[in-house]
């Protein structure tokens, strides 16, 4: 019995000494070589925040910018110009007849808005503080060119009339010196007789870090306007002056001892903008107008790109006979695709010999954006280039989602941390707003 | 007794290693690192190898639970920790073994042989993967053993399994009111198969002061397809314009393949008078997880994506030794370790299953209260670390685990005949 006993204790004695502590330990962070207590982020739309063809924040859309995610995993202080309401309109689902349905942003010059179409908020208008310094500097509508002006010409052209995507109602003042594009109007750009350019606001952030991913709407506003030039905003830059102006903003970063990350341009004609309302989709034989220099009128082939926005006229009957067929501003033609997929080579080329003559890393978007159009899969969610079921991006075709922004501001951490030595952690992707369903 | 069952079979099981297979088949062979197949030294042999039957006398029951409490901690890039929160498990077995005649036995087995559990917090990073996951099963086999000649016996037995299938994970679909939606799955179906055996008292040394046996066994569980023909599906917290795709109720068709387990084992057992006994015991199991390939889902709801997972398993071998001193046929001590190499393969190994490959300890104890009564105690410590993948997911993870199993048993032995001599073959 006294064997049994002793055993016993000796058992019990190895079951409690032997406890179940598997707890991993907290993870500590550290910067590396980087500061972060200033970051700012320059950029466009995609760096603004802004998502389904506007600025808007019901659902956090804007506070999960790429940006203002990086900056939470940095543990600094990030602001940004939040919009409120509806913010500037944007688009969204409805159910209607058991068919889900596209709803645009309320559109002053159309008369056919839909009866629930969105309109901006009307706490829009005056939306900023001027007074107040923000950190994420993206503007929608921003290219290279416009964030410094050589002459008065350019001042004109670039930033008095940047491009607009805005209701008229917001558009310039002609008092206070705010560019045309009403997103932009966070930022002080003094008065028409003394201007400042966006490159002023960049120099007084005073920035210890940032992310650069400026150049998207140089390729974009041309192609997603089916490659029409006609309207000033809607070029594509010229890559010579695309590279000075690139080399401007860098220069002032490195000037201030700013440290930071670069981002090329991704190929945007593989967006779902261009990548829906496909022939096979379609079902039916299309007639198109090519480019704005030609009156060629033919069938569309499987390599002309109709854009998103021609599904609403498709449903009205237009490019269905030869007497109608699109307007070539709703489709970016075969030949303006290569002009595009060439274009977007030509100014990352630019990026990555600027990037290293001042001495920044460049984080391949054009790579990872690719990767992504060709489906990835995040702790069990599946994101695809699918529109709408594809979950990554917006209800425009063209700017990600919040989930999109989780995995943009993964990757560009991951570089970060590459080059700096810090361990920004990753975000997990499931905990981001994916599409909102009605 | 019923009442004790029936208050064990409601409560869940839980994971610990080896596949979802649960190794607790009987307490002194749970102290032996589960070596048992060249053993058959009390009813639970009916499991382990039902030619072992004829080495009973008279009526024998064997039966024991296993309280199994795991901790489970996983870190992933993004989260620094994330606990499980699988509730704790007690799988139970119950033996008889009979003798018909000198040659013929008969026996019965009900337990657990594959389950498992595990929960996570509804709202833990990988909620699209899994949630929760529950799947118990319970065999019953009624057995017989013969005896071909002294030394050679054999045994077979029919297993009829019933299996309950549960899980929930969270669907990627949010409207302006609801985050995220729920699917639910819930099953249970019933599967049959056959375990067989040989077993051998090869050869005895009888010495003036002392006795060495060695024995050996061999057993072949079958693979147990369990089908669930007619499982309930909830999808919960859907965006409207998805419901059809995502109904709040349908059915779901799968089948479950449990593997089969081909086990050679042997023992040997040194006897010094009546003062005490030194037995050692070696298994090896080669267990076929390969049937266990892909686990579909049918939706009865034909707008509903069929759900398909590749397991993509590997069949294994575990090995498995122990040591029993007994003193003076009444205390038991016993020791053991098994060696279990994970059925999973990297880039296969999911939240839900950790599995990983691993040595564990364990030890047990037992007193035989007289002739008739004997209770036995049981403890295996594990503990593993893994760090691996779900590519089909992308997700990664460190897994961290640890396990306790306390073990309980009691044998009944009674109606034994004192021993005849064996008749002589002429």
């Amino acid at each position: 019995m006294n064997n049994l006993k002793y055993g016993t204790l000796i058992l019990f004695a190895f079951s409690l000494s032997s406890c179940l502590k598997t707890e991993f330990d907290e993870y500590t962070n550290s910067s590396g070589s980087a500061n972060f207590s200033t970051f700012i982020s320059v950029g466009d739309s995609y760096t603004q925040g802004l998502q389904d063809g506007g600025l808007h924040n019901e659902h956090n859309q804007q506070d999960n910018s790429y940006p203002a995610i990086i900056a939470k995993q940095m543990e600094t202080s990030f602001v940004q110009p939040t919009v409120s309401g509806t913010g500037s309109g944007y688009m969204f689902l409805a159910y209607r007849n058991e068919k889900i349905v596209v709803v645009k942003p309320y559109d002053p010059d159309v008369l056919d808005n839909d009866a629930e179409a969105l309109t901006y908020d009307p706490s829009y208008t005056n939306w900023v503080d001027k007074t107040v310094k923000y950190n994420n500097l993206g503007v929608g509508g921003l290219n290279v060119r416009n964030v410094v002006s050589r002459n008065t010409t350019e001042a004109l052209e670039y930033h008095i009339y940047m491009g607009s995507s805005a209701p008229g109602v917001l558009s310039w003042n002609g008092v206070s010196g705010e560019p045309i594009v009403s997103y932009g109007r966070f930022l002080d750009w003094g008065t028409i007789g003394a201007r400042r350019e966006y490159i002023d606001n960049v120099i007084s952030s005073n920035a210890t870090f940032f992310t650069n991913w400026l150049g998207v709407n140089d390729a974009m506003a041309w192609s997603k306007n089916g490659g029409d030039p006609n309207s000033g905003a809607y070029q594509l830059t010229n890559p010579a002056e695309f590279r000075l102006k690139y080399d401007t903003v860098l220069a002032v970063f490195k000037a201030m001892g700013a440290q930071g990350v670069c981002a090329n341009i991704h190929d945007i004609t593989e967006s779902p903008f261009f990548r829906t309302v496909t022939l096979e989709a379609v079902k039916k034989d299309i007639w198109i107008k090519e480019g704005a220099d030609t009156t060629i009128i033919r069938k569309a082939t499987p390599d002309d790109l109709l854009l998103l926005s021609s599904s609403s006229l498709i449903a009205k009957g237009d490019g269905l006979t030869q007497a109608n067929p699109l307007p070539h501003q709703q489709v970016l033609d075969r030949d303006e695709v290569v002009i595009a997929k060439n274009y977007i080579q030509q100014i990352n080329a630019q990026i990555y010999a600027s990037a290293a003559a001042h001495g920044y890393t460049v984080v391949d978007m054009y790579a990872f954006m690719d990767k992504l159009n060709k489906g990835m899969t995040y702790d069990g969610v599946a994101l695809s280039v699918k529109y709408i079921e594809g979950g990554a991006y917006s209800l425009d075709g063209l700017h990600p989602n919040s989930r999109g922004n989780a995995m943009i501001a993964n990757e560009l951490m991951r570089v970060i941390n590459a080059t700096f030595g810090s361990t920004l952690r990753p975000v997990a992707i499931a905990n981001y707003g994916g599409i909102v369903f009605p | 007794m019923k009442r004790i069952v029936l208050a064990v079979l409601s409560l869940p099981m839980v994971v610990f290693a080896g596949g979802f297979q649960l190794n607790l088949q009987g307490i002194r062979s749970v102290g032996m690192g589960g070596a048992f197949t060249g053993l058959g030294s009390d009813a639970s042999t009916v499991f382990f190898n039902p030619a072992g039957m004829n080495n009973l006398t008279g009526h024998n029951f064997t039966a024991g639970f296993n309280y199994v409490t795991p901790s489970v901690s996983l870190q992933t890039p993004e989260t620094a920790n994330i606990n499980q929160t699988s509730p704790n498990a007690t799988p139970f077995h119950v033996y008889y073994s009979g003798e018909l005649n000198d040659r013929m036995k008969f026996g019965f087995l009900i337990n657990n042989q594959f389950g498992s559990t595990s929960s996570f917090d509804d709202n833990w990073q990988g909620r699209y993967i899994i949630q929760n996951i529950s799947l118990k099963t319970f065999m019953f086999q009624p057995t017989m053993s013969y005896k071909i000649h002294d030394k050679i016996f054999v045994g077979g037995g029919f297993v009829y399994t019933y299996g309950s299938f549960s899980t929930e994970k969270a669907v990627p679909v949010g409207s302006a009111t609801t985050k995220e939606g729920k699917a639910k799955l819930s099953g249970s179906g019933d599967g049959v198969g056959y375990n067989i055996g040989i077993f051998s008292n090869v050869y005895s040394l009888v010495k003036e002061t002392s006795t060495t046996d060695f024995k050996v066994g061999i057993s072949y569980r079958s693979q147990i397809g369990v089908d669930l023909p007619g499982g309930d599906v909830e999808f919960t917290d859907i965006p409207v314009s998805l419901q059809n795709k995502f109904p709040a109720k349908t059915t779901f068709v799968s089948k479950i393949t449990l593997p089969s387990v081909f086990t050679a084992g042997f023992s040997v057992k040194h006897t010094k008078n009546e003062k005490y006994s030194l037995e050692f015991a070696y298994d090896l199991n080669y267990t076929g997880w390969s049937s266990y390939d892909t686990l579909n889902f049918d939706f009865a709801n034909n707008d509903t994506p069929d759900s398909k997972t590749t397991k993509d398993w590997q069949d294994v071998f575990t090995h498995r030794f122990g040591l029993d001193f007994t003193y003076k046929q009444k205390y038991s001590v016993r020791v053991g370790a098994y060696y279990d190499n994970s059925p999973v393969k990297d880039g296969f190994v999911s939240p839900e299953l950790p599995d990983a490959t691993q040595l564990a300890y364990t030890g047990g104890l037992s007193y035989k209260i007289n002739d008739m009564i004997s209770v036995d105690f049981s403890y295996i410590r594990q503990s593993a670390q893994r760090e691996s993948s779900l590519e089909s997911a992308n997700f990664t993870a460190k897994y961290n685990r640890k396990v306790n199993v306390y073990g309980i048993g009691v044998n009944l032995k009674f109606g034994a005949k004192p021993k005849e001599t064996a008749p002589s073959i002429n």
